[in-house]
């Protein structure tokens, strides 16, 4: 079976979900090939904006867990739950989207 | 442009992906995979055929089945779709040979215009990383969905 798509978008639309690869999630298929990655990254660096971008959303998250846990000990205010909702929508967009549906 | 692709089947979270490829050397299993790097929030692509023996990917091996162009699309079609699920993640991108650095670099390259709109794409070349132009023999790739 073959697929033809006009658009990057439907590219998305035509993979299919087969629960048999799940056993691969876990497993590192090439670990050699990470290893040299890693090693690659470690030698020569990241470019500044990858590195600036990392750390926007290594804060984002820690914001986010905060934002969970004022939510988990407390009676939140809108303002708190809008900020949390706002966090979640920046970093699980698709998952939110398919919840919604 | 149309791309002509494999079907593409993925796991339920969407970092391991298989396709068959069908030519004259008949049906070769082809795995994908987006894996978790030392740097959190970067994730290597590893891409080669199933080997049945030790059950991993081996990336080195040239099957010559006339699909080359096929195959690219569906490989970026990966790449789409994991960074849908993941916009957050950078995905590095280096051959395990010269030829197939320059394999991924000819998909980027043929799928640029289309690509382009969607992802942030940096090359490594000559001890640096620049944004990705064509025509550029790069070693190494990083790509990330533009927010």
């Amino acid at each position: 079976m073959e697929n033809t798509s006009n658009n990057m978008d439907s590219l998305v639309i035509n993979v299919q979900i087969d629960k048999r690869l799940n056993a691969l999630s876990n497993k590192v298929l090439f670990p050699k090939k990470l290893e040299r990655a890693n090693a690659f990254i470690a030698k020569h660096g990241l470019p500044q904006e990858v590195k600036e971008d990392l750390a926007q959303y290594k804060s984002n998250v820690e914001t986010l867990q905060k934002a969970l846990l004022r939510c988990y000990v407390s009676e939140p205010t809108p303002e708190q739950l809008a900020q949390l909702n706002n966090f979640l929508i920046q970093l699980f967009p698709v998952e939110l989207e398919k919840t919604r549906a | 442009m149309s791309f002509e692709q494999y079907d593409l089947k993925a796991d339920d979270i969407f970092m391991s992906f298989e396709f068959v490829s069908e030519g004259p050397k008949g049906k070769i299993v082809k795995w994908i995979q987006y894996m978790p790097m030392g740097e959190e929030g970067i994730f290597n692509l590893a891409f080669g055929d199933k080997n049945f023996d030790t059950g991993e990917i081996d990336d080195t091996i040239v099957t010559d089945n006339k699909d080359r162009e096929k195959v690219l699309a569906t490989v970026v079609a990966s790449v789409f779709t994991f960074t849908t699920y993941y916009p957050h993640a950078w995905v590095y991108i280096e051959g395990s040979t010269e030829s197939r650095t320059r394999l991924y670099r000819m998909a980027i390259s043929i799928y640029f215009e289309e690509m382009a709109p969607y992802f942030r794409i940096f090359g490594y070349l000559d001890k640096d990383w620049v944004t990705f132009k064509k025509e550029q023999n790069y070693t190494a790739f990083l790509i990330k969905r533009k927010s």
